[in-house]
């Protein structure tokens, strides 16, 4: 009965692993096949609304690196910004409250993902969301 | 709270040293007195606010019915947390977590509920807390963290399930100390 469950946590174990590893040697003719690769994608930022708008400055890198990409004052929930893949995203988010200021902070990395289907290089849509609403 | 916790555990490796002294007058010359089983472990700790994921291994003496595993668990997501930066400036960074651990417990008392063999289980998972916040190089506050379990263990044939209440402070005011602990338990031989 020991073995059994010794058994079964190892094969338990070896399913969650085999999940990490990706299989790309398969080919499926009927897949669709993006072979023109993507060089800008969405960036969808979503914020809690306030009527005074919320002015938000996303970054290159990490807050510390300081490579303004550009300033906005958003007046909506959600705004959609277009920009280069490959780079990773920081957006700081301005909220009053009060005497207070709240500073959201998010950060991703825009990537360019691709699988190989039939000996061609596949380029996939990888869209992130950076996620600035305040926690209520 | 934590120094009732220590009474505790210094009162478990007392009385663990006193029954080995007892228990081995008694035993034969030839064998070994502890016998010890490799574990394997996983689980989660978790409350309204947060959830860990658990996992390690270790070891369990059957005769004193004391274990001892290195344990790593984190939060599996990125959480919210709104800190104090300045008087009037309150960041809200997206935080993940990290606690490398020594849990030592003990089983005590073995009982049958619902004719699972049961027993209580008492113990700490002590270790170092760090994490990291996503978009800077800051990093939350990392240190030595100590918290004491205590809780229901079930022998379900070579595994037990342990049910415990945990103390774990993460150092965050939104998030309560209190936590429920599942964790299954594997003794390898």
């Amino acid at each position: 009965m020991k073995t059994h469950s010794v058994t079964s946590c190892i094969i338990t174990l070896a399913f969650i692993v085999s999940g990490c590893f990706k299989d790309d040697d398969g080919c499926d003719p009927n897949r669709y096949c993006e072979t023109v690769p993507i060089d800008s994608n969405w960036v969808h930022v979503n914020l809690t609304e306030q009527s005074t708008g919320v002015p938000i400055v996303i970054y290159n890198g990490n807050l510390e690196d300081n490579k303004v990409i550009m300033r906005d004052t958003l007046y909506t929930s959600t705004v959609d910004y277009f920009l280069p893949v490959e780079v990773v995203y920081t957006i700081e988010a301005f909220y009053r409250s009060g005497p207070n200021t709240i500073i959201a902070v998010d950060s991703r990395k825009l990537e360019e993902e691709t699988f190989q289907n039939c000996g061609e290089t596949c380029y996939e849509n990888s869209e992130i969301t950076l996620d600035l609403v305040l926690i209520d | 709270m934590i120094r009732f916790c220590w009474v505790l555990v210094f009162y478990l490796i007392s009385t663990t040293g006193i029954s080995q002294v007892k228990d081995s007058s008694s035993h034969d010359k030839s064998g070994s007195y502890l016998k010890f089983s490799p574990t394997l472990n996983c689980g989660i700790h978790v409350n309204l606010q947060d959830i860990y994921i658990d996992f390690g291994a270790g070891a369990f003496e059957r005769t004193t019915r004391l274990g001892a595993q290195l344990n790593f668990a984190f939060r599996p997501y990125y959480k919210k947390v709104q800190l104090y930066q300045e008087p009037n400036i309150i960041r809200q960074w997206k935080e993940k977590k990290y606690c490398l651990s020594l849990d030592i417990y003990k089983r005590l008392l073995e009982f049958d509920l619902a004719k699972i063999n049961a027993s209580f289980l008492l113990g700490t998972k002590t270790g170092y807390l760090f994490g990291d916040y996503r978009g800077t190089r800051l990093r939350p506050k990392a240190g030595f963290t100590f918290n004491p379990l205590i809780g229901i263990s079930f022998d379900l044939n070579g595994i037990s399930l342990d049910l415990a209440y945990l103390h774990f402070s993460d150092r965050l005011a939104s998030v309560a100390d209190g936590r429920l602990m599942l964790s299954f338990n594997v003794l390898l031989n």
